[in-house]
């Protein structure tokens, strides 16, 4: 499992208060039921905290879109995490 | 020029045979910008000098969109984008005579007289989210056309639903590339949507619009109750049957336009309902109200009362956004506290509850059936200032307190 992932993943368990929780690509706010908007918003908050890089907000509306998903926001941090300096 | 008038309803039955044919998919983006200027010019029939408002707005944006597009450094990306919105929007309280905003800036004998702007708040919408993506990197080119086809597309210029821009150019690119001829059954489907829509509009509602206004039963009480009552439901049917005829259009040639009704009359609560109706329009404030709001805020405060200013902000400006009239920004105001409420309520509920608990209580149908019949109530409610003046519902108000045994007047 990638650093990123289990990173996230940390940031997930936290967020929704679910140590046993475990993330795959595929998961989506479906998977989830206290995924809505705001806790959505507590999960970037939260995972720019954890990695140390800003979203965007066109970024941040994009991983709410259908078909966004676990898998599109660790390829989002990766390539942020990328460019930093 | 409302959908019944007989030019507006030639146009769209000549878009659904023009756009059928193979040989115009292939030349799909030149003859639908024909079809979509005809479309607004038809709408602006009875004030052409208003017809400016909207190509000022969109020949002000495209050039900041290509610069926009070429500048590497994102802050003056974002200080274009700044500039850009400020005017517009200004313009648009301008055009709109937001006069309870206005009067904090400028004298009313400044501002022009009233203007004819259909399709201009919906405008809006598209240009913010274009703006943003690219402002944001996420859309790295636009051609002119295709500007031009997505901000003025004739199924969502008037009223919706809000489509965003990837998906309406990969439908484009995909249409064109293959001129593949709609199957019939996505033809049937999309009629038989469309046919669905003209149903709810000019049968349905026309017989909601003639009940509400009838001396129903001879009871004042009752009378109240039910023109109350049906002045939401007539709401729902005119719009989400214009909705379905758009939606059907499109997909009888091709297209899948997004839904922006999903049986509001079932909302639990009012985040449940602004999931339900009018889509498009709450998932654009989420997306670029909402969740930019509440982001920067929860940097730096903690997130509950960042998440009820946000709530009560978004709220207030999507009810504003419905109307110049302050009823409307009120309107939003009071259905930001009833989420605000209502995810304060959950909160508590999560406190006290074990996880087990908790999904009874959301599987419950005695719950359910309570939750939606509350909610109900205060969405007709909410509604009520939109039906009545002041004086009326006060009226009104004193009767429902005598038939409740009150004292009234």
């Amino acid at each position: 499992m990638s650093d990123v992932r289990v990173a996230l993943q940390a940031v997930f368990r936290r967020v929704f208060d679910d140590p046993t929780l475990v993330l795959h690509d595929g998961m989506d706010a479906h998977a989830i039921p206290e995924w809505d908007s705001l806790q959505h918003i507590n999960l970037i908050v939260a995972a720019e905290k954890a990695f140390g890089v800003r979203m965007t907000t066109g970024e941040i509306a994009h991983l709410k879109r259908p078909g966004e998903n676990v898998g599109t926001f660790i390829a989002l941090l990766t390539q942020k995490l990328a460019m930093k300096p | 020029m409302a959908l019944q008038h007989p030019l507006v309803f030639l146009l769209l039955s000549a878009a659904l045979i023009l756009l059928s044919l193979p040989s115009a998919k292939r030349r799909l983006a030149g003859w639908f910008l024909v079809l979509s200027l005809a479309f607004v010019a038809l709408q602006y029939q009875s004030a052409p000098v208003s017809l400016l408002i909207p190509i000022a707005s969109l020949f002000l944006q495209y050039p900041v969109l290509k610069l926009m597009l070429r500048v590497k450094a994102r802050p003056y990306r974002v200080a274009l984008h700044w500039g850009w919105l400020l005017l517009t929007l200004g313009g648009f309280v301008i055009v709109k005579r937001y006069v309870w905003i206005t009067d904090l800036f400028v004298a009313r004998d400044l501002l022009p007289g009233t203007l004819e702007t259909v399709g201009v708040s919906f405008l809006i919408f598209r240009q913010i989210h274009l703006a943003i993506d690219v402002r944001d990197g996420l859309t790295p080119s636009i051609r002119l056309l295709d500007y031009l086809n997505y901000t003025l597309a004739f199924w969502t210029f008037l009223a919706g639903p809000v489509q965003r821009f990837a998906p309406f150019c990969e439908q484009f690119k995909a249409i064109t590339a293959t001129g593949a001829v709609t199957p019939n059954r996505e033809v049937l489907l999309g009629l038989n949507r469309a046919l669905l829509g003209f149903f709810k509009m000019f049968i349905v509602g026309q017989a909601l619009d003639k009940l509400g206004a009838a001396a129903f039963p001879t009871q004042a009480v009752l009378r109240a109750v039910s023109a109350s009552i049906v002045f939401p439901l007539h709401l729902y049917i005119n719009f989400s049957g214009y909705c379905d005829i758009m939606i059907g259009l499109a997909r009888a040639v091709g297209f899948t336009l997004p839904e922006n009704f999903r049986h509001p009359y079932l909302a639990r609560n009012a985040q449940d309902f602004w999931t339900r109706w009018h889509i498009t329009l709450s998932e654009f404030f989420r997306d670029y109200l909402y969740f930019p709001l509440l982001t920067s805020m929860s940097r730096r405060f903690p997130a509950l009362p960042s998440m009820i200013v946000a709530t009560l902000i978004s709220f207030s400006v999507m009810g504003a956004w419905h109307g110049s009239d302050m009823r409307f920004a009120i309107f939003g105001f009071v259905h930001g506290l009833a989420v605000v409420t209502m995810l304060l309520y959950q909160q508590g509920l999560r406190a006290v509850l074990s996880k087990k608990q908790l999904d009874w209580y959301r599987r419950s149908r005695v719950i359910n059936v309570g939750a939606v019949l509350c909610f109900q109530t205060f969405v007709i409610l909410s509604f009520l200032p939109f039906r009545y003046d002041m004086s009326e519902l006060l009226a009104r108000g004193q009767l429902i307190i005598q038939l409740l045994g009150g004292p009234g007047e």
